[in-house]
């Protein structure tokens, strides 16, 4: 079993004053690590990995055992489209806008869109992914997973 | 007008090798900053930030189209918040809301597009198609925590 560190940092001066914070999280025993990098079209939608109760291959996230969730858009000018995908019986997509350059992050594998606030969520099944423009684009991807 | 540089680094070692990357991304244009520490209560959602298209009024509601990242952290050491954000399509509001829970720790960020609408949407199928954020709104899930946010905007 291992500790992931995670940092985010951000900065900014305006008006001479520096703007900002640094917040670091350690996520203990973590025991499956999954760092990949892989293309995603501007057509169709593509699985980038799924959720599952008992299924453990590179491609499947177990239920409650992700701790810490990374999608980058590595280009350098197309939006990533994020589609977290909620089987409800009546499919749910949630749409999450990745601008180029930029990081998805999520620390839990729950999730609900619907009309109003609430605290009652719902396992995630997927997430898909699709690209703006006509190219295929690389998107990093980094799992961290407790057992 | 400003920079925003925000980097994202990830480092874990197992079985001997270190596994994890760093990211920098620098966002231009920004012209706005807050940033503040509330309590955020187990009973009932707390309303955060708005977003308007004709009024800006203090810390609390800003001009559409005008968010470029935010970033919000969960202080506590043991117990999850929810973040809702609420979506409009400049007709319903809120259209769409999406709940994620942050666990005890954790942070949530949140990169906006600017003129293109900021990325959201619930649909009943494959979507490319983003609403604007209308709201964002807190609740903790069992005993009361602080929450950090940070927001910048053009």
């Amino acid at each position: 079993m291992a500790t992931l560190t995670t940092k985010i940092k951000e900065e900014v001066t305006l008006n001479g004053k520096l703007y900002g914070n640094e917040t670091t999280k350690t996520h203990a025993d973590i025991t499956r690590v999954k760092q990949t990098t892989v293309q995603v079209a501007a057509s169709g939608n593509d699985d980038l990995f799924d959720f599952a109760s008992a299924t453990y291959g590179i491609g499947t996230i177990a239920f409650n055992k992700a701790k810490y969730i990374r999608i980058t858009n590595l280009d350098a000018s197309e939006t990533l489209f994020l589609n977290v995908y909620l089987d409800l019986g009546t499919d749910e997509y949630i749409l999450f806008q990745v601008p180029p350059k930029r990081s998805w992050i999520l620390n839990e594998d729950s999730m609900e869109g619907t009309g109003s606030a609430t605290t009652t969520l719902d396992q995630i099944n997927a997430i898909k992914a699709q690209c703006s423009g006509s190219d295929r684009i690389q998107v990093e991807i980094f799992v961290a997973e407790i057992t | 007008m400003a920079d925003l540089v925000v980097t994202t680094t990830e480092s874990v070692t197992l079985t001997g090798r270190q596994y994890g990357n760093t990211h920098e991304a620098t966002i231009t244009g920004i012209n706005q900053v807050a940033q503040g520490k509330v309590n955020v209560k187990s009973s009932g959602f707390l309303n955060l930030l708005a977003f308007d298209a004709s009024d800006q009024q203090g810390f609390y509601q800003f001009l559409n189209d005008t968010m470029k990242y935010f970033r919000l952290t969960n202080l506590d050491a043991s117990n999850s918040v929810v973040l809702s954000i609420g979506t409009t399509d400049g007709i319903s509001t809120p259209l769409d809301v999406i709940n994620i829970e942050i666990p005890a720790g954790c942070s949530y960020v949140f990169h906006g597009e600017g003129a293109v609408g900021d990325g959201l949407n619930v649909a009943g199928s494959f979507t490319t198609s983003a609403f604007r954020l209308y709201r964002l709104s807190v609740q903790a899930l069992t005993s009361n925590v602080d929450v950090e946010i940070f927001i910048a905007t053009t």
